[in-house]
């Protein structure tokens, strides 16, 4: 008999994430998880798993430290103050929403340990902003 | 239902700097925010965010380093002294309005150490002597708890679009 295991990258991880954001931003923000840039409108986001590390496994849950990058994209095409505060105030919006929805889990543990902010002529006039991420996670 | 938050790199970090500077400089120095320079006028300060780092999470709370870099351009047609000497001035009196403001009063922010300094950097703005500055900022933002709320038997509440359904804690 196959041994029953759950996808955690991908129910426990990558979902919860996609459902928080969905719940705060609606269809205003779609997440891809994808491996490659590929664009997908004015504002959307990529989120990609890099490693996971182990917490401990001598219990009968498994915990881990899952590291993901979730790379938002706005495109600016006006450049001026007010795209400008827009691009932050969505970048806010998103990290509160890491903070506040998705830790509602008590096994749900979400940390940014940083974010970096770029603007490059090879994203075709987005403000790019990565988020690099810890979710510790048991299941 | 939509979370409460705010714009906390333009509003906490950004606006608060350019005012000071603003302030004190009374438009002989015109300051604006981008990530790319701006011929603007004879010079210039462009203020824009690099990067933001996680200095330490609490329960109800994080406490991040906003690391701030301006660009200060001054035209010159060509490199002499006195352009240099009006350069130096001017960063020097930046590096000093950062230095007796670092503290944001009713803003809890203040800044995490003295500025770096870099003369003479390369730009694409021709005929233009670039300094630049970068500043470490740090800022406490409190956020909101929620919790799930859990029925009698062990389920969540879920909405029918799919959200969460969230209660205050």
């Amino acid at each position: 008999m196959a041994t029953a295991s759950t996808n955690a990258w991908k129910v426990n991880v990558e979902e919860t994430i996609q459902s928080g954001m969905k719940s705060e931003f609606f269809s205003s923000l779609p997440v891809f998880r994808s491996r490659d840039f590929q664009q997908r409108g004015n504002q959307f986001a990529i989120l990609r798993g890099n490693s996971s590390d182990p917490q401990n496994t001598m219990y009968s849950l498994v915990a881990n430290s899952y590291n993901l990058s979730f790379e938002f994209f706005m495109s600016d095409l006006k450049r001026n103050d007010i795209s400008i505060k827009k691009f932050f105030n969505q970048v806010s919006r998103v990290e509160e929403t890491f903070y506040s929805l998705l830790e509602i889990d008590p096994l749900f543990n979400i940390t940014i340990n940083s974010i970096d902010y770029e603007d490059d002529e090879e994203f075709k006039g987005y403000r790019k902003a990565t988020f690099d991420l810890t979710v510790r996670n048991v299941r | 239902m939509a979370i409460s938050y705010n714009n906390i790199t333009y509003d906490k970090i950004m606006i608060p700097l350019r005012d000071k500077l603003r302030t004190e400089f009374k438009g002989a120095l015109p300051v604006y925010f981008d990530s790319k320079d701006k011929e603007v006028g004879n010079k210039s300060l462009r203020i824009y965010p690099n990067s933001q780092t996680l200095q330490d999470k609490r329960t109800k709370s994080y406490i991040n380093s906003y690391e701030i870099e301006m660009n200060y351009v001054i035209n010159t047609y060509r490199s002499n002294e006195k352009a240099l000497d009006e350069m130096y001035k001017d960063v020097t009196r930046i590096e000093t309005i950062l230095h007796q403001n670092s503290n944001g009063g009713s803003i809890p922010y203040f800044y995490a150490g003295m500025p770096t300094i870099e003369h003479n950097i390369d730009t694409d703005i021709p005929n233009a002597m670039v300094s630049k500055i970068t500043v470490p900022v740090l800022y406490e933002e409190v956020h909101e708890r929620f919790v799930r709320f859990v029925t009698s038997n062990d389920n969540f509440f879920v909405t029918s679009s799919g959200s969460f359904y969230i209660v205050r804690n």
